[in-house]
């Protein structure tokens, strides 16, 4: 398994080296905060794919406050751990968009399930982001009027109704689109489509 | 009236014929009152004899008139003799009026005036006597101080009926009944509860069985009760109708000869009866004793009925009290499930580590060794947890031990840390000086300080910033035990500054409103008292005091 990292944040010493022994005995990187406020002063975004695990008798910088401020800075995914059964606290922590909501005490494959997950879906993120930035690179490189041929191609016009918007002949609507299908590496019309969605719709006037 | 007969000259009084003197018209008149008067009058020779008498002091004397005549009073009414002879001699030498009460004399009482009668000459030819009877008045006197006496007693008694004790108000009654019989001259008295089935019979003297008389038994008494009508019979055995087969009965059996029954009745509910009983002799009742008994019979309602209304209210307390015990021990329940919940949670983790270190090829032994150590580290957190539960949840009965106060006010502190500095409070504990030992329950005092410094915590978590401080304060006062919770909170609105300790008053939108009238009535369950007040710059600050145990 490619390295993944667990942040464990929680007030109770002996949990946070409890849960680093578990976590790491399942191969997992795994750093422990005592306080949110600790974990948000030393987070860097991780070069692997990560979670955290997030007490959340947490006052103050309550843990879906918290939750909400790591969202805007960087979206990891949250698992949260709770000593308490307030089930209001649960379902709020859901609604948004939580991984998964556990009660201590937690037992280790409920505890591994919920981590896994949440490191799969911040792999898959991470995947589109990276697809995401990938794409915008490509569109960069395209010319101005390259642009413009695809905006009107993923708008479903015919390349002979593309050159007679753009004033070129269909023959320069063909090269054009060649080279965008070429820069932009989609297999396809709907793939371009896709990609040309994904970068912010058409540019075109 | 004084009669002052004056003969025209030369007739002497002492002519027995008044028909002669000449003023025999007018004398008719007179003739009539002095036959038909209800007084005496007499009239004596100047050596004191009599010489004259009229029909009712012969009647008194128990004398025929004649036999008055020529007579001293020391031969016809010899118990009066010594004082109404001195007063003769007295009048007959110095001319002037004498009056004299005398001793009373087969229960009644007289008061005689005697005064000179004159010749033409200006001689004293004789003393006159008005004898009156004074024995009603002396009786009506005497009905009315009695009646002035029995009101006293009956206010001393209610005075003390007032400030007895809730528990001792039926020994109260029973005493004061018997007060108030003896008195009135009555043999016994005393108190009758009546319940919804059956009533209460506390026998007497040597009998002193508790009976339990069913109320169908006794119909016709407690129709009687009911209707808020007094009974009395003079004689038990003859003035009971027959058809009161179970009154009969029970009144034979008790060997009980006259009694009088007053329903005891507040709010149009009968409560009971006083019951005033002879076993020896029968006995009248007369209106004005029925009267007397019956301006008792209220004041014993009165304070019947106060003392329900008393227990009524401990009652309340008491369960409001197992009321805020029970919400109180939800909150705490849920708190030690928390605080349980944290170290079973770094168990079960390290447990899981160890085992999967165990299973890798090259088992990391120091790693097991840590996890297993954590793990006994965290058994023992979790077993105080449990231990400090069940002292926290205590006893359903108040107990009454000496307490250190210090030690449970440190022990109480450490208790309400962890749930303070969640609400970023600094909690802080003060002892200043030697504390006298206080007496009490340890649980109720630790509930009372507990409540508080939430309270304190929440207001300072509200607070706009720093400081967020907590501290509790312990110091002695006048040898009392004083105890302050002071915060650097939100403060108490002025609002919510005379309601604080109102039940079901609460500015927050949980809880039931119960904490602080709680804190109130278990402060002053142990003597104390309890208060608040704002402090500058911002802030409140609960103070109560604990009077010292009983042994120190």
């Amino acid at each position: 398994m490619t390295e993944a990292t667990v942040y464990v944040v929680d007030d109770d010493r002996s949990i946070c080296g409890a849960l680093r022994r578990l976590l790491s005995s399942h191969g997992y990187a795994v750093e422990t905060f005592l306080s949110p406020a600790d974990f948000l002063r030393a987070f860097r975004p991780p070069e692997t794919p990560a979670c955290v695990i997030l007490d959340v008798g947490f006052p103050m910088s309550d843990g879906l406050a918290f939750q909400e401020e790591l969202g805007s800075s960087v979206p990891i995914p949250i698992v949260f751990l709770s000593g308490t059964s307030d089930i209001s606290k649960g379902v709020r922590a859901m609604k948004k968009g939580a991984v998964d909501f556990l009660t201590k005490p937690v037992a280790e494959n409920v505890l591994l399930e919920a981590v896994g997950q949440a490191i799969r879906k911040d792999r898959a993120e991470r995947t589109r982001r990276e697809w995401h930035h990938d794409l915008e690179r490509r569109w960069e490189q395209l010319t101005p009027r390259e642009k413009e041929v695809a905006g009107l191609v993923v708008s479903g016009m015919l390349n002979k109704q593309v050159g007679l918007r753009l004033h070129v002949s269909e023959k320069t609507v063909k090269v054009h689109r060649a080279r965008v299908m070429e820069k932009m590496q989609a297999d396809s019309v709907a793939d371009l489509v896709r990609m040309v969605d994904a970068v912010g719709g058409a540019r075109s006037e | 009236m004084t009669v002052r007969p004056t003969a025209p000259p030369g007739v002497s009084l002492l002519d027995a014929e008044t028909e002669d003197l000449p003023y025999a018209a007018l004398s008719a008149e007179l003739k009539e009152i002095y036959d038909r008067a209800p007084f005496g009058i007499a009239l004596f020779d100047p050596s004191g004899r009599y010489a004259k008498v009229n029909a009712f002091l012969a009647v008194l004397n128990r004398t025929p008139i004649e036999d008055h005549v020529g007579r001293t009073p020391a031969e016809v009414a010899p118990e009066t003799a010594m004082a109404i002879m001195k007063a003769v001699a007295d009048v007959a030498r110095t001319g002037e009026k004498r009056a004299i009460s005398l001793a009373p004399q087969r229960e009644r009482y007289w008061a005689a005036e005697f005064y000179p009668v004159f010749d033409g000459q200006k001689t004293i030819s004789g003393v006159g006597a008005i004898i009156r009877d004074l024995t009603a008045i002396v009786h009506a006197e005497r009905v009315l101080r009695d009646h002035a006496e029995f009101e006293r007693l009956v206010s001393t008694v209610s005075a003390r009926l007032a400030g007895t004790p809730a528990h001792e108000v039926d020994r109260e009654i029973e005493s004061a009944l018997n007060e108030v019989a003896r008195f009135l001259r009555i043999e016994h008295g005393t108190l009758l509860k009546i319940g919804p089935r059956d009533l209460e019979w506390r026998g007497i003297g040597s009998a002193r069985t508790h009976r339990r008389i069913p109320l169908a038994h006794i119909g016709w008494f407690m129709e009687a009760m009911r209707k808020g009508r007094f009974l009395s019979a003079a004689s038990a055995a003859t003035e009971i109708p027959a058809r009161a087969e179970g009154e009969r009965e029970i009144v034979s059996a008790a060997g009980v000869k006259s009694f009088a029954a007053f329903p005891l009745i507040v709010d149009g509910n009968l409560i009971g009866a006083a019951m005033f009983m002879t076993f020896e002799r029968e006995r009248q009742w007369e209106p004005e004793i029925v009267e007397r008994l019956l301006l008792l019979s209220q004041v014993l309602a009165n304070v019947l009925d106060r003392r329900r209304a008393e227990e009524e209210l401990r009652r309340q307390r008491d369960e409001l009290l197992h009321l805020w015990r029970i919400g109180t021990v939800n909150q705490l329940t849920a708190t030690i499930a928390h605080d349980v919940r944290q170290p079973l949670t770094a168990i079960v983790a390290n447990a899981a580590a160890a085992s999967r270190f165990l299973a890798l090829p090259a088992t990391p032994l120091d790693e097991v060794r840590e996890a297993l150590a954590e793990i006994q580290r965290d058994g023992q957190r979790a077993g105080e947890v449990v231990a400090r539960a069940r002292e926290l949840l205590g006893r359903s009965e108040p107990r009454n031990v000496t307490i250190d106060l210090p030690r449970l006010l440190e022990e109480t502190v450490q208790l309400a840390h962890p749930s303070s500095s969640a609400l970023g409070a600094e909690l802080e504990l003060q002892v200043a000086g030697p504390i006298p030992q206080i007496s009490g329950d340890p649980a109720q005092i630790q509930q009372v300080l507990l409540n508080l410094i939430s309270n304190a915590s929440e207001s300072v978590a509200g607070a706009a910033g720093p400081p967020r401080q907590v501290r509790v304060l312990c110091t002695a006062e006048d040898g009392r035990a004083v105890v302050a919770v002071a915060d650097t909170g939100t403060g108490i609105s002025e609002g919510a500054f005379e309601r604080l300790f109102e039940p079901f008053f609460t500015t927050k939108d949980r809880g039931l409103g119960l904490g602080l009238p709680l804190c109130q009535a278990i402060v002053e369950r142990h003597g104390g008292k309890i208060a608040a007040e704002n402090r500058r710059p911002r802030g409140a600050v609960f103070r109560f005091t604990l009077p010292p145990g009983e042994d120190s």
